[in-house]
């Protein structure tokens, strides 16, 4: 019967077709397996996963630690795109060359004597973060997006780089959780804030104007300015937020003054701006941050960009990490100590490598730093930024609203404390929150609280 | 009898397969605990039995040797699934798995006694279609969306996915509609009365599936859209005979596919990551780069059972779970994998060979077809031979719907096979 012969036939024709995946199984499993083999997989590089070495913070408190084949880390989303995971662009992945296990003999008996021994494990590696620090930090910009560095002035450790929102990196792996990631895009959870993303400074940026000028001598801290509430900058009028009419250099910044602000900056021209956010690092490559982006400064030279650039807009970006690195400068008295995150590799306890604390470079004079400080002070004594004030110790500060094309303008505050004893420095950034003084500063005062309390 | 004692043998040594597969996973996971893994091998081997014991019961006389060989084909899938959910420490994976294989064979003696006499299907043919059309409009109204498609209804925490089930209803319609038309379209050419009706029939025909397909490709599931390209043109062929529609028929579908790749993302996507995975690694081609070095990694002997990571390829438990069989089982796994694949469509095609009537013919036929092109359609996709398009592998591959459909596709091929013998 015709019908059953043709049912004959479409059975041998499948019957052969799936024979055919084995042409391309002998290619890929035989023939190019090694050339295949030869690729970089960042992912199976790790065979030995299980006895890579943990990623501790500054008090010994696992980050990141294998446990069996999986990669637990405990802190999940307070830390999530920070330490990232394997294969990420996180710490746990920039540094799993230092806590890759040594090489496993391929002669199964040898490699599983030397395994039980425990000789294979690799290093753990201590960074300068402080969990708790960094947990309550985390929690404490809920419902914000933005990020929070905080860094010890004296050492230029990184305590905290907090980043909203955030992702669980220990469930990367299931699919439905990274799709809900990729569903949420638009807010970037996988992208780290502190070190990766940049902002426009906003007025965040007119410390590093005043040092600048100051240093140059093009003004002094009592230089009387006339604020009439706009100012005609050659191609377009600049609107400063209040009509402040007469007030010295100092007031300016503590009141935030773009008028004051714009015609330093014009004294200063954009190559002028440019060099001095050079000299307070912006461009430097810090080997000890991994992953720490550069600005990206102006590249317009008309005067009226430099009047722009001075009040921390035009077309320069800087990352939060380069915010609390322009504080720690003058809490440092003007000395500029390389920002770092790593502290030092241990093995069994015992430490194989740890980093020193170098002296820093000078960026500006003792004096300039002294007078931007002092002008710091005032902003949080009377100035834009009297909600970061603490009670029982000096706050120095400057906050920063930074308009974007985003929306509303990207809070900002730079600071430090104590005042007379610099110990911390921190910079936040709430993207798209308003005004800097009203939403970055009181949270700012929060995390100086915290890390003022939580660490020596 | 003879058959009854030769599949129970084959039973036996899935179920011996199953335990020490299970024996050597407990034991290659770092001796890990997997607290639920006895119990859940304990479903599935009851499971298979009972399977197994309700057709021996019933009448062995009709077909027996699919529960073992189905039974293998899951063996193999759930111990690969297993690993892999161990290692991202998602315990409670292998029992679920094991849960929805009971649920399977439950399905499959539901319909095997529900469905006396599988004719009466043909007489439902036009119910069955609007069924299939529902079940596939649901989707749109109330389908979640993953990886680019909508292929899910979420029903409380579990996900369903219809299509699974439309392609059988597909599959009866198509046996019935073309067991009626055959005759006119295959004549078509002769008189002109029955070029008429061959013409009407034609349309009616095209219309349907132009609608189905059209459906899945609105709804992104170009896989599913190309397994009915696949059922359609093959039955047709099976039916009528008419090799020149046939011929037109691919056409319209390259046509048509070639639109599909110029329109969608996703698909240009897809088509880039077939060419060279190699290119972008990291990003579009990461998946499709992952699964080819799990099979270089697998080598000819496979790294063994438990010993390899599946882990790093995203959907190694479904979509390539095919890759993951060839990293751990290796060229020789996958070889003996496709020779039960192999066994398992042919025992349909036989039943289709050996049925009293040209409905149950065709029907069986379009059943081993779906069956067969469905598992090309993956083991292509998933060994670089064509895009991937992300159909589950009959039987192996993770997921609820795939199974129990499986298990009713086979239960309505067995009520097939009673049949020839009386």
């Amino acid at each position: 019967m015709a019908l059953k012969y043709r049912v004959y036939i479409i059975s041998l024709v499948f019957t052969i077709l799936l024979l055919t995946p084995l042409i391309h199984l002998v290619r890929y499993q035989v023939i190019e397996a090694d050339s295949i083999l030869a690729k970089p997989n960042e992912l199976r590089g790790e065979q030995t996963q299980e006895l890579r070495g943990s990623l501790l913070d500054r008090q010994g408190q696992a980050l990141a630690y294998s446990e069996g084949r999986a990669r637990i880390y405990p802190l999940g989303e307070a830390a999530g795109s920070l330490v990232g995971y394997c294969g990420s662009d996180g710490l746990d992945n920039s540094f799993s060359g230092a806590t890759k296990a040594l090489t496993v003999p391929r002669e199964p008996i040898a490699a599983i004597q030397q395994i039980s021994k425990g000789d294979l494990r690799g290093d753990d590696v201590v960074l300068t973060i402080d969990s708790q620090l960094q947990q309550r930090i985390y929690d404490l910009l809920s419902g914000y997006l933005g990020a929070a560095v905080v860094m010890d002035v004296r050492t230029g450790e990184l305590l905290a780089l907090v980043s909203r929102p955030s992702y669980d990196n220990n469930r990367v792996s299931e699919s439905e959780y990274w799709q809900s990631l990729m569903d949420k895009a638009s807010s970037s959870p996988l992208m780290e804030r502190c070190l990766q993303s940049r902002y426009p400074p906003g007025s965040t940026f007119k410390t590093i104007v005043m040092s600048g000028a100051l240093e140059e001598g093009l003004t002094r801290p009592g230089e009387q300015f006339d604020c009439s509430g706009s100012m005609d900058v050659g191609n377009f009028v600049l609107n400063c937020n209040a009509t402040h009419g007469k007030l010295n250099l100092t007031e300016a910044f503590a009141y935030s003054c773009n008028m004051a602000f714009a015609s330093v900056g014009m004294r200063l021209g954009v190559a002028g701006i440019d060099k001095w956010a050079r000299r307070f690092g912006f461009m430097d490559i810090w080997p000890d941050v991994p992953g720490a982006a550069k600005a990206h400064l102006a590249s317009d030279t008309a005067p009226s960009s430099a009047a722009e650039a001075a009040i921390g807009q035009a077309d320069f970006l800087v990352s939060p990490l380069h915010m609390a690195l322009t504080a720690s400068v003058i809490a440092n008295k003007g000395r500029l100590l390389e920002p770092h995150l790593y502290k030092g590799s241990m093995r069994r306890g015992l430490w194989t490598q740890q980093i020193e604390i170098k002296d820093g470079r000078e960026v500006i004079s003792a004096e300039t730093a002294v007078a931007v400080a002092e002008a710091m002070r005032q902003t949080v004594q009377y100035g834009t930024c009297t909600l970061a004030a603490l009670s029982y110790t000096g706050v120095a500060g400057k906050s920063g609203s930074a308009e974007n094309p985003q929306g509303d303008p990207h809070a900002w505050f730079i600071g430090y404390a104590p005042y007379d004893n610099p110990r911390i420095a921190c910079a936040v950034v709430l993207e798209n929150a308003g005004s800097g003084g009203t939403y970055a500063a009181p949270v700012a005062r929060q995390i100086l609280d915290l890390a003022l309390n939580l660490t020596e | 009898m003879k058959t009854v004692g030769q599949s129970a043998l084959a039973q036996l040594i899935v179920s011996l397969l199953l335990v020490c597969g299970a024996l050597l996973l407990n034991w290659g996971l770092d001796s890990r605990d997997i607290p639920q893994l006895w119990p859940a091998v304990g479903v599935l081997l009851a499971s298979y039995w009972v399977g197994w014991g309700f057709t021996a019961l019933y009448n062995s006389r009709a077909e027996m040797l699919m529960m073992p060989l189905s039974s293998a084909l899951i063996s193999v899938g759930w111990l690969e699934i297993v690993r892999y959910y161990v290692s991202k420490a998602q315990l409670d994976v292998p029992l679920r798995e094991a849960w929805h294989v009971s649920a399977g064979v439950g399905a499959f003696i539901i319909v095997a006694l529900l469905l006396r006499d599988y004719r009466v299907l043909e007489g439902y043919k036009y119910i069955v279609l609007l069924l299939g059309v529902l079940f596939q409009f649901s989707l749109v109204l109330i389908g979640s969306e993953s990886h680019g498609a909508r292929l899910w209804i979420t029903v409380g925490s579990t996900g369903v996915q219809p299509f699974e089930f439309v392609k059988i209803l597909i599959a009866v319609f198509l046996a019935a509609y073309l067991r009626q038309f055959s005759k006119w379209i295959r004549l078509g050419i002769i008189s002109p009365k029955a070029g008429r009706l061959a013409r009407r029939a034609l349309l009616v025909l095209g219309v349907c599936m132009g609608a189905a397909e059209g459906l899945l490709v609105l709804q992104k599931d170009l896989g599913m859209a190309l397994l009915l390209f696949g059922l359609f043109t093959a039955l047709f062929y099976v039916a009528t005979g008419r090799k020149d529609l046939v011929a037109v028929g691919a056409a319209l579908t390259s046509a048509g596919a070639y639109i599909c790749y110029s329109y969608f993302d996703h698909v240009q996507t897809r088509v880039e990551v077939w060419l060279d995975p190699f290119s972008d690694p990291v990003n579009k081609g990461f998946q499709m780069f992952q699964g080819l070095y799990q099979l270089a990694s697998g080598g000819l002997d496979g790294t063994g059972l438990g010993l390899g990571m599946p882990y790093c390829t995203p959907d190694g438990d479904s979509d390539f779970i095919f890759n993951t069989i060839g990293e751990e089982l290796g060229l020789i796994g996958l070889a003996a994998l496709i020779l039960i694949i192999i066994c398992l469509c042919s025992r349909a095609f036989r039943i289709s060979l050996l049925a009293n009537d040209s409905f149950g013919t065709i029907l069986a036929a379009g059943l081993a077809i779906l069956w067969a092109w469905q598992s090309l359609i993956v083991m292509w996709g998933c060994t670089k031979m064509m895009p991937m398009t992300g159909v589950t592998l009959p039987f192996v591959s993770r997921g609820g719907s795939s199974l129990v459909a499986n298990y009713i596709m086979m239960a309505i091929l067995w009520r097939i096979s009673w049949q020839e013998g009386e």
